[in-house]
């Protein structure tokens, strides 16, 4: 198996996490998903505490997701705080994130960017551009964008 | 009325002083001067008498002189009673000598002159009986009663001439002792007047005075006056008596320049007392006029420094009170005289005795004054309070330091403003800060409301777009024709909360966020914002042209970006139904700013409306006409107010609108 077969392979099996409190938002986001038929599994977690709780299982072998999709409104734990915890860890330093949320605060874009957040995306309040903009998410982190080893 | 009372009397009297010292010098001159001339007087009279004198025993000299002649030949004759006019004029040739004042001598025995000496020029008197002849009778019965010489006279004489007659009786012994003697007759000596006259001086005298000789034939003061001047009895003189055989003449005598002639020196004394009085008047005038401003000036100088607030003493070198005013005797609680000649150890306790010491000796070696501040508290009346204590050295004429001057000033008033001042300051000072942090709180709630606004506003209304799509998609078949309808009103009321959503957010932040001025190429920042819009104008047929000047501009760019995206939008929005847009962007540029004019010939409104169309939520076109939230010229308006421009609007009703953007250059 070649590394690039490897690589692939990965990228087919490897989850997308999503970190969405609000059940509509999560219930629409998985259906824009599911109409774009990649394929690749969507792992969800409803709060910040639950998806730090995931660093511990993947440091124990469990795959890396190729792309968290974070909120910045969570309960307990916010999306910004998730964000610093999973720079600061070691195995989670690189992990792509994309910051996916309402807020166009500039001082919400800022900080992000500044916990090096990879992408800054507003959710739009339309549908169907809500769909487009999940097409493309999935269509460049999972198809054209290399992950980190 | 007043200050006219106070320049009068003083002025009068320097006037009746000055007047009454030159009267007093001007007296005593004049004393001075009486008692001077009456010395001279006294002087003038002295001299006139001792040459009196000396005249007078001249006279009685040359008289005694020829009466003793006469004498000598009574002798001879009472020796020989019966000689003849030869032996007569032998013995009378050698009496009357040259140089005598005898005119001649004549002898009458049995009282008939027989005898006469010299003959020839005295004939006619021969045979004169004197028992008969009645003017010499007189003078002759007298001196033979009288039994010695009488001198009469001045009389005219038989042979001319006036003389002096010294008649003497003769008498002869008788042969018998024991008889008394008998009258043998008379002897007239004649003497000649004048030759008297110079023999006795008087005519020498008559130079220097102007003399008067009464009394013919020895009748003293009260005779007729002979000799001289008569007038001279009259003037107050010297006089004397000479004595002649028989009686006596009263010789007087004044000056011949009359008595009391002012000699030089009462001159010299009335002068130099005139110019004494004069400058004595003159110098008391001004004594007292000066004296008098002296006291004025001190007066009011004194009253100046009783009458201030402030307290006021004179300490001299070794600490005594000098001098003080009534306000340091109601700190002391005690009066002036009480207070003056003692030092402060006597007046205060020891510790602020020391102190006041200390400072007083620090300003009379430095020499320089000396201001600090120190809490008082007086014995009379208890007021106390805070003081500015300035000493300053107190020096003589020489400019040697001899002594502290003290002026203490209530500051307490002054003090209690400067930390009433103080206190509002720092009370001011902390409204300002809870304000300041009132309004961050505020603008942290903002913050938060927008937040807010855009997370949970928005969620649920993009649950309603997204299932209300789902819906369509899903389900249209059971919908029928008008559920769909329904449906597509919601999304577009969903859109329509989503624009709203949007612009309060654009506004919002506009209102909050940092706004950088830098310097813009105003040309480019509008190409930057047409491009995106001529593709829709020429959608509408619409036509876009630009004259702007290439000029800088201070803005922020997001912020001028903005304005020129919402102004544009509306010019294109606009338009009237059926025209094509036309908009015309031009530019003029001044000293300090840039005006930059965005004309289109779209609907246009009213002028009336031109505030209203500036703020939030304010529309003048119904919504399915012209959509919009009323947020789009609010957010302008205040872009502009954040970047020191400001925007305004001229417009035509159906004819079209020009927005005017003020830029800073």
């Amino acid at each position: 198996m070649t590394h690039a077969d490897r690589n692939h392979a990965d990228t087919c099996t490897r989850p997308i996490l999503l970190v969405e409190d609000n059940p509509m938002d999560l219930d629409l986001t998985l259906r824009a998903f599911a109409r774009s038929k990649m394929g690749n599994p969507i792992e969800v977690a409803r709060d910040g505490q639950e998806a730090l709780e995931r660093i511990p299982r993947w440091e124990a072998g469990e795959p890396l997701p190729l792309v968290v999709l974070l909120d910045l409104k969570l309960p307990r734990v916010d999306g910004l705080e998730v964000l610093r915890r999973l720079r600061a860890n070691p195995g989670t330093q690189s992990l792509p994130v994309v910051v996916l949320t309402t807020s166009s605060e500039d001082r919400d874009i800022g900080t992000a960017y500044r916990l090096h957040a990879n992408s800054y995306i507003v959710k739009p309040v339309n549908f169907e551009k809500f769909i487009e903009v999940a097409n493309q998410i999935e269509l460049y982190w999972c198809l054209l964008n290399h992950p980190p080893g | 009325m007043k200050h006219v009372t106070i320049n009068a009397t003083p002025t009068r009297r320097a006037w009746s002083s000055a007047f009454l010292s030159a009267l007093l010098v001007l007296g005593a001159a004049v004393t001075i001067a009486h008692y001077a001339r009456s010395r001279a007087y006294e002087h003038e009279r002295l001299d006139v008498l001792t040459e009196l004198t000396t005249l007078r025993a001249r006279m009685e000299g040359v008289i005694n002189a020829h009466l003793l002649l006469v004498h000598g030949l009574t002798s001879v004759i009472s020796a020989h009673p019966d000689i003849d006019q030869v032996e007569f004029s032998r013995i009378c040739r050698g009496l009357i000598g040259t140089g005598s004042a005898l005119h001649n001598i004549s002898g009458a025995p049995g009282m008939v002159i027989s005898l006469v000496h010299p003959l020839e020029q005295n004939r006619a008197a021969l045979g004169l009986d004197y028992r008969t002849h009645p003017e010499q009778n007189a003078a002759a019965m007298r001196a033979v009663y009288m039994g010695k010489p009488v001198l009469a006279g001045p009389v005219l004489l038989a042979q001319g001439g006036i003389g002096f007659v010294a008649r003497a009786p003769v008498f002869v012994a008788t042969d018998d002792s024991d008889e008394p003697e008998r009258l043998w007759g008379l002897i007239a000596a004649v003497i000649d007047s004048l030759a008297f006259y110079r023999q006795s001086g008087l005519l020498e005298a008559g130079k220097g005075l102007r003399l008067a000789i009464s009394g013919p034939d020895g009748g003293g003061a009260e005779g007729p006056v002979f000799f001289g001047d008569p007038g001279v009895l009259q003037n107050d003189p010297a006089r004397t008596q000479v004595t002649v055989p028989g009686g006596q003449w009263d010789l007087a005598a004044i000056p011949r320049t009359e008595w009391h002639q002012d000699a030089d020196t009462i001159r010299v004394i009335h002068f130099i007392g005139f110019t004494a009085a004069l400058a004595a008047g003159t110098l008391i005038f001004f004594l007292i006029r000066s004296n008098q401003a002296l006291v004025e000036s001190e007066n009011g100088l004194s009253t100046l420094i009783d009458t201030i607030p402030d307290l006021v003493w004179l300490k001299d070198a070794q600490g005594v009170y000098r001098a003080c005013n009534p306000r340091v005797e109601q700190l002391f609680g005690s009066h002036r005289s009480e207070v003056l000649g003692r030092t402060d150890r006597e007046l205060m306790d020891r510790e602020a005795a020391e102190r006041q010491r200390g400072q007083d000796l620090e300003v009379m070696r430095s020499g320089k004054p000396l201001r600090h501040e120190e809490k008082i508290r007086f014995r009379t009346g208890g007021h106390e309070g805070c003081f500015e204590v300035l000493r300053t050295p107190f020096r003589d004429v020489r400019g040697a330091v001899q002594g502290v001057l003290c002026i203490a000033r209530d500051i307490t008033e002054r003090k209690h403003n400067e930390d009433a001042v103080r206190s509002l300051n720092a009370e001011l000072e902390e409204r300002v800060r809870a304000r300041t942090a009132e309004l961050e709180e505020i603008n942290e709630e903002l913050q938060t409301f927008t937040y807010s606004v855009s997370h949970d506003l928005k969620a649920p209304l993009r649950g309603i777009d997204g299932y209300s799509q789902l819906l369509q998609e899903d389900y249209a078949d059971r919908l029928g024709e008008e559920g769909r309808l329904f449906l597509g009103n919601i999304r577009s009321g969903v859109d329509q909360m989503n624009q709203l959503i949007e612009d309060l957010l654009a506004y919002s932040r506009m209102e909050r966020r940092e706004v950088n001025g830098m310097q813009l190429n105003l040309r480019d920042q509008l190409a930057r914002a047409l491009s995106a819009r001529r593709m829709e104008a020429e959608k509408l047929g619409g036509r876009i042209s630009v004259r702007v000047e290439d000029v800088d501009v201070c803005a922020d760019p997001d912020g001028l970006a903005l304005v020129l995206r919402n102004l544009l939008d509306n010019a294109l929005k606009f338009h009237r139904p059926g025209q094509a847009p036309t908009i015309e962007i031009s530019s003029n540029s001044r000293e300090r700013s840039t005006i930059l004019s965005i004309e289109d010939n779209g609907v246009g409104f009213d002028m009336q409306f031109h505030d209203r169309i500036f703020k939030i939520f304010q529309r003048l076109q119904r919504i399915e006409d012209y959509p919009g939230t009323g947020i789009g010229l609010a957010i302008v308006r205040k872009a502009m107010q954040r970047m020191g421009g400001r925007v305004w609007a001229e417009s035509t009703p159906g004819e079209g609108t020009t927005f005017y953007l003020e830029l800073p250059r």
